[in-house]
């Protein structure tokens, strides 16, 4: 399946550049990925990032009718399941670029709640459920060798529009 | 009035126009760690929630960053409509201001109003006049965008921003000055000479005493015979537009978008409406409310030519503004008023073929199609035009020869004299007022104003009994007659200013012709 080779792939590359060595991404650097190996390696970078938090991993790519939420953790603290959309882009993000969280639209909002409303149904009871966007900007040149992470907590609820 | 909860809301001052009036609103922006973006509420219509994207593309192509929060913009107070795209500005002075991009110093103390450019310039938006008045009113600065047509107001601190670029050094530095008004601009070019009339002295006369005594007027004649020429000529005969007049009438072009260059070299506004338009083209109306054709000629002339094309209903609708001087217009939003003081001069071919009574051509009309035509005339605003002037062909050798008549210099000096006598006079009277008290609104009372010589009353009987006229009939003759003496100099109406006033009001003696 080409997912779990882009997932496995990504992996790789994570590794590579958290030791700080990107020549694994290839000549071309990042510009060489492809689009779903891109999203793969923020997706990784992601779930490093909230392993890093002391979040509880409890799925990834969680699938079902409405679609597929890119990761499902579980926020101990208080105890919320947090559904998490992972939106990655290459190089800074500022003046010249939009940001990548911005690419959540509300049609997606909408998705996601269509896709928590699926997975409390499968997970029968579940604890009150979150929304969290992560935007990840690679950038192997930066200090953190991964580029940055902004995590947004509760970014939309279950109300439309903000 | 910047942000006390720890620096997360920060409220400038903004404006919006309702009606022909600006009222003070206030943009509240707050910022959140949310997804990024701009929400906008308060009752905002889509121009203004298209400024989101403006404002972007404004912030991002003036090299400031965009900051990463959502920013909720409230437009206070938010149970009015809010319209127009003249909220871009103060909403990205707002947000600039809030992530400290920019300094904060002074910008309380300003109004802001201007649309963005994506290339992060400020435009001026229409009803400059308006803000400025509101901004007079809050003693605050008006702080908009640039625009050729600029007209500034006395007494308002003023300054136009060209670019957004430029607030990094605060607002007091960014903000240049207007150059003053244009004075009067070629006004001679702009004015028409009543010499270039070629014989229609009567017509002439008409006007003149229209002018003096502030008569709504009707000229029938068949084409060509110059009517059109002799209303366009009319605001060249009026003395110049006095200044609240002139303010009231500078704000509704303002608001309306109408280029203001003759009102402030001192000109009356002409306004002369297709007869196709629509009652809420004439009176206001539409949504959002905006002035009509009556209020762009507020203080100066409508003339409304065909007269008879003009559907009944739409020329109901000028009662109400003619008596009063104002219109009112009542929404579910609120009720809006529209200063609305002008001269009515009105002109209208004789039949629908247009030569009934040319000495030359033919009517070709039908008994019956010449009596429709003329009731039509007669019908919706009979009571409110006291003069009727028959227009005639001039004769082709007069035309050809090119004889000049009365001029406009001519006219314009017996117009002012008439005022200045009508004035004089009423003045007198009013000091004069309070010995005598007759019944105010009979009919005897109404005359006895016109202070009659005994000759006068004589005439005024036999001209009365002649032609059958009824007491709204009688005093308008006689309102007719005052205005001719006061031309005069004369301080009592004497017979001949009434046989003139009985030639003036046409073969009309009550409503019908």
């Amino acid at each position: 399946m080409g997912h779990s080779k882009n997932r496995k792939r990504a992996h790789e590359l994570l590794e590579a550049l958290l030791q700080g060595d990107s020549s694994e991404l290839g000549e071309e650097g990042l510009e060489g990925l492809s689009t779903q190996l891109l999203g793969a390696l923020g997706e990784e970078i992601a779930a490093w990032y909230l392993d890093e938090r002391g979040y509880a991993m409890i799925e990834r790519n969680y699938r079902c009718e409405e679609g597929e939420a890119d990761i499902v953790v579980f926020d101990e603290d208080s105890s919320e399941v947090v559904l998490v959309e992972v939106k990655t882009r290459r190089g800074h993000a500022g003046i010249d670029t939009a940001y990548p969280e911005e690419a959540v639209t509300p049609l997606k909002r909408q998705r996601y709640r269509r896709i928590a409303y699926c997975y409390a149904a499968e997970h029968f009871p579940t604890p009150s459920i979150r929304f969290d966007v992560i935007a990840v900007c690679i950038d192997p040149d930066q200090e953190a060798r991964t580029g940055t992470v902004h995590h947004i907590c509760r970014a939309f609820d279950w109300e439309g529009g903000q | 009035m910047s942000g006390t909860s720890a620096a997360r809301t920060f409220a400038v001052h903004a404006a919006c126009i309702r009606g022909v009036e600006a009222f003070p609103v206030t943009v509240e922006v707050s910022a959140s760690g949310s997804i990024p973006g701009i929400s906008i509420v308060g009752m905002a219509d889509a121009a203004v929630l298209e400024a989101r994207s403006r404002i972007r593309c404004a912030l991002r192509s003036s090299g400031f960053e965009i900051p990463r929060s959502a920013f909720t913009v409230s437009l206070a107070p938010g149970d009015i409509r809010k319209t127009g795209s003249g909220f871009d500005l103060p909403i990205a002075i707002a947000v600039l201001a809030l992530s400290n991009q920019i300094p904060r110093m002074k910008l309380d103390e300003c109004v802001f109003v201007g649309e963005l450019g994506l290339d992060g310039s400020v435009c001026a938006v229409k009803g400059e006049v308006a803000y400025q008045l509101l901004a007079r009113e809050g003693n605050l600065k008006y702080v908009g965008g640039f625009s050729q047509e600029h007209v500034s107001i006395n007494g308002v601190e003023q300054g136009y921003l060209v670019c957004l670029d430029d607030l990094r050094q605060g607002v007091e530095d960014a903000c240049k000055t207007f150059r003053e008004n244009l004075a009067s601009c070629d006004s001679a070019a702009l004015s028409l000479d009543y010499g270039d009339v070629v014989g229609q002295e009567i017509a002439k006369r008409g006007i003149t005493v229209a002018a003096t005594g502030g008569l709504g007027m009707l000229m029938v004649g068949s084409p060509g015979s110059g009517k059109s020429m002799l209303a366009r000529r009319m605001t060249g005969i009026l003395p110049p537009i006095d200044e609240r007049e002139q303010q009231e009438a500078l704000c509704i072009h303002s608001v309306v978008g109408e280029p203001t260059e003759t009102l402030l070299a001192g000109k009356r506004p002409f306004r002369s409406p297709h007869h196709c338009i629509s009652a809420a083209g004439l009176v206001g109306g539409g949504r959002p409310v905006r002035p009509g054709e009556i209020s762009l000629a507020h203080g100066g002339v409508l003339f409304l030519d065909e007269l008879a094309e003009f559907p009944a209903q739409t020329l109901q609708m000028l009662r109400q503004p003619l008596e009063d001087g104002v219109v009112r217009i009542v929404r579910v939003d609120g009720s809006y008023t529209f200063p609305s003081r002008f001269q009515l001069i009105a002109a209208s071919n004789p039949c629908p073929c247009g030569y009934l009574g040319d000495r030359e051509v033919a009517c070709r009309c039908s008994d019956a199609a010449i009596e429709r035509y003329q009731a039509k005339l007669g019908g919706p605003l009979a009571d409110r035009i006291d003069l009727l002037v028959n227009v005639t062909r001039p004769d082709a050798d007069m035309m050809v020869r090119g004889v000049e008549g009365v001029t406009t210099q001519d006219m314009r000096v017996q117009v002012e004299r008439g005022r200045a006598f009508r004035a004089w006079r009423l003045h007198r009277a009013d000091e004069a007022d309070d010995a005598e008290s007759k019944s105010v609104g009979s009919v005897d009372a109404a005359i006895a104003e016109f202070a009659l010589d005994d000759a006068g009353q004589d005439m005024l009987l036999d001209i009365a009994k002649r032609n059958h006229l009824t007491g709204r009939g009688i005093v308008r003759l006689s309102r007719i007659a005052r205005t001719i003496a006061d031309m005069d100099e004369a301080e009592r109406v004497g017979s001949t200013h009434l046989l003139e006033a009985s030639q003036l009001q046409g073969r009309r003696g009550n409503e019908q012709f």
